[in-house]
């Protein structure tokens, strides 16, 4: 039996899912090469572009024990626990290995695509810093914010986060963080203020609901 | 009615005589047609075995588009699994040669059923020793590569 092409155990070897990969980096130098390449990294996300299983959602709670945390269709990555379980080790690693995270990051919101928004605070210099990570492939970018619009560094408690983000290919191009204050869970209009990396500056939005949003976690 | 009949000829030298429309489901076969019509095609690369499997495949996947009526072309679910039976009897050495057939004839739905059937192979592999054994791959890491890998990707599972 002769052995395949890189071309063809990449056709085979990008129909399985994320999680396996570390597995096929190990079987030897040809197969870790081919997992490593950028021309993989395509043909796998061309193989998974058309499968409703390319992304897990997260529902999202202000506290987040990890059972808030739930990932559905989950076959490209093939990961068998919730992605909850995921989060705790990354922070509990991120927190010691820098000084950054000097006092502990939190969670603040979930996107689609399994990223993650960080928000964490140093103790040295009063620092707060926003990040987005995948908890899974462990990578980490720093969002650079300004300024959180008035109230938010004072009466953190008080608002609600989200987190949406555009990627192409697995690369992300550009997100938008969302903020909204819970008191206002109750009226008819709402206001969100919402930050995009691409102008990098924040906006005022405002929206009409037919009713009154009342799916207030406190009540 | 009479069809048109080629000839693939294996590498052993064994001639199959095979239907143009059946054979064309190859494009590489179906740009030869065109190029050499009346001419004995050899594939030396592949061993009568091959050919034959690969013949078989492609007989049960031609469209019938002649407007007979009573075509032979099955429905797309009795034909996926058929597919699944196909490649399910093929033993592993076997596969991968027919999987590299389908790719060097250009016959884009053979080399997805054999992809797949690699794939689902893998997935069923416990951990890279097993693959390694299933497909006879050698390791050909150091003891310290291997550490190196496992330190820079530890997924925690």
């Amino acid at each position: 039996m002769e052995s395949l092409t890189d071309d063809l155990w990449t056709m085979v070897l990008a129909r399985l899912p994320i999680k396996s990969f570390t597995c096929f980096k190990l079987v030897c130098t040809q197969w870790k090469s081919i997992v490593e390449s950028p021309f993989f990294r395509n043909v796998f996300m061309s193989v998974h572009q058309n499968s409703p299983s390319s992304s897990w959602s997260l529902m999202c709670s202000d506290t987040i024990p990890s059972e808030h945390v739930a990932h559905y269709q989950c076959d490209t990555w093939g990961l068998k626990r919730s992605l909850g379980s995921f989060i705790e080790p990354f922070l509990t690693d991120n927190n010691q290995k820098k000084s950054i995270y000097e006092l502990r990051g939190k969670v603040k919101a979930y996107s689609d695509v399994g990223l993650i928004l960080i928000h964490a605070n140093s103790n040295a210099e009063e620092k707060r810093s926003l990040y987005l990570a995948n908890p899974v492939s462990r990578e980490c970018v720093e969002s650079f914010l300004d300024a959180l619009p008035i109230g938010v560094e004072t009466n953190e408690g008080r608002w609600l986060w989200g987190l949406v983000t555009r990627t192409e290919n697995g690369l992300l191009l550009g997100y938008k963080i969302i903020l909204f204050e819970r008191s206002k869970w109750r009226r008819e209009r709402l206001s969100f203020h919402i930050y995009s990396s691409e102008t990098g500056l924040w906006s005022l939005e405002t929206s009409d609901l037919p009713h009154p949003f009342c799916n207030d976690p406190d009540s | 009615m009479s069809k048109k009949m080629i000839v693939l000829k294996s590498s052993e030298g064994v001639s199959f005589v095979v239907e143009e429309a059946v054979a064309r489901q190859s494009k590489i076969i179906s740009f030869l047609v065109e190029e050499f019509p009346d001419r004995e095609l050899p594939l030396t690369n592949m061993t009568s075995e091959i050919l034959r499997k690969t013949i078989e495949y492609c007989k049960k996947h031609v469209v019938e588009d002649d407007g007979g009526g009573d075509s032979s072309s099955s429905s797309s679910g009795d034909l996926k699994e058929w597919d699944v039976k196909f490649v399910a009897e093929i033993d592993q050495p076997r596969l991968m040669d027919l999987l590299m057939a389908a790719n060097y004839l250009d016959i884009p739905s053979l080399l997805d059923v054999t992809c797949q059937k690699v794939a689902d192979t893998i997935a069923a592999c416990n951990d890279e020793k097993e693959i390694r054994a299933t497909f006879n791959i050698e390791n050909d890491f150091t003891e310290e590569e291997v550490e190196a890998i496992r330190m820079e990707n530890q997924y925690p599972i």
